[in-house]
């Protein structure tokens, strides 16, 4: 009799140990568990935005990039890049996204390119995530207040950000500051939102960003038509 | 005068291995910033002589609001006269963590690109909300001759 109670307390024992490192395996390392996918998306859907930013420098002037994208689905879009103010042989770019496969060309070259190694969905940009606006507030600290009108939705974030001294002794590794950084130990960076809330899912229709008061980059949605 | 003939000799022996092992990176150049204007401010360079590209640089903050970064690829063209043909490709490299404001250089080492170069840089972001995600950075192109 106690040798089966020891028998069972060891198959107990075992069970117990294979339950617990099981649970460690779903849920213990965030990096390996597996991503659950996005719960919403918007409807199929083009749109035409407008990027204006200092992409060569902050210092630097203002260029101006246009794209077209046809969405289907988070899993489903194409993109092409219509006008480039600073590199015109970039117009013509492309950029899909087709299940798990992500193909690009780009532009004054006839080499397309795909990478197929993608478990989650590619989003097309980071601002264009279906659903994001739901965790604007709670995980990323943004204000959220009324816009110019009643179909407009206006999230706010500011933040403090280290200025990061160069390295004098080597010159290569400068990392991008903004001005304001000579004179103080930190700097302002403010992202603002502007979401379309008169459909289902809310859509973005312009971001700005700014470092200080100076913009770094404004996006504009010019035409957007919902299918 | 024997003696002196070998001290110059050993002093051009040294003065040539100087110049071997410092002159192509003091005659380096660097192409402009390219920079992608997201909520984290980076930018990028290459850092070349003459046709011969040497180093692809990140510099900056590379988190942007994400859980993960990696770089999604590297691609280096040569001019084949006519257009940008297709020389190698590294990537997609290894998720990473950190957040920290800093540089990251990929040693990709040294390609001798005929009649000038075109490099493009991007990276790719992980975020996870109620469903994970991921998005590229803007893509970066720079060009030497």
């Amino acid at each position: 009799m106690a040798r089966i109670r020891r028998k069972s307390l060891i198959g107990t024992l075992i069970l117990a140990a294979t339950m617990v490192g099981a649970l460690f395996a779903v849920q213990g390392d965030p990096t390996t568990a597996r991503p659950a996918m996005p719960a919403v998306d918007w409807p199929a859907m083009t749109l035409v935005y407008r990027v204006e930013g200092k992409f060569r420098g902050i210092d630097g002037p203002t260029d101006s990039r246009v794209f077209r994208l046809n969405y289907q689905g988070l899993y489903h879009w194409q993109k092409e890049q219509i006008e480039d103010s600073a590199d015109p042989s970039m117009v013509g770019s492309t950029d899909s996204f087709e299940g798990t496969t992500n193909t690009f060309s780009t532009g004054n070259s006839d080499q397309i390119h795909s990478i197929d190694d993608h478990e989650v969905p590619l989003a097309p940009e980071q601002w264009l995530v279906p659903g994001r606006d739901r965790w604007l507030v709670d995980k990323y600290g943004f204000t959220k207040r009324p816009g110019a009108d009643a179909n407009h939705v206006v999230y706010t974030l500011t933040e403090t950000l280290d200025c990061v001294p160069s390295d004098p002794a080597n010159p290569t590794t400068r990392i991008p500051q903004p001005a304001s950084c000579a004179t103080s130990p930190t700097y302002q960076n403010t992202e603002e939102i502007v979401y379309r809330v008169d459909l289902d899912l809310p859509i973005p229709v312009e971001v700005t960003n700014r470092v200080g008061t100076e913009i770094t980059r404004h996006v504009e949605v010019t035409q957007l038509t919902v299918h | 005068m024997k003696r002196r003939i070998r001290r110059h000799v050993v002093s051009a022996l040294f003065l040539s291995a100087f110049l071997l092992a410092f002159a192509p990176s003091a005659l380096a150049s660097q192409t402009a910033d390219q920079c992608d204007a997201t909520p984290k401010y980076w930018c990028t360079h290459v850092i070349y002589t003459g046709t011969t590209l040497h180093e692809r640089d990140f510099l900056g903050a590379r988190d942007g609001g994400a859980q993960k970064w990696r770089l999604y690829y590297i691609n280096d063209y040569y001019w084949n006269g006519s257009g940008w043909t297709w020389n190698s490709i590294y990537g997609p490299g290894a998720w990473h963590t950190n957040i920290a404001f800093d540089f990251w250089r990929c040693y990709c080492g040294d390609e001798y690109l005929p009649n000038g170069g075109r490099v493009q840089m991007q990276l790719e972001y992980y975020e996870c909300t109620d469903g994970c995600y991921t998005w590229k950075s803007s893509e970066m192109n720079h060009y030497f001759s």
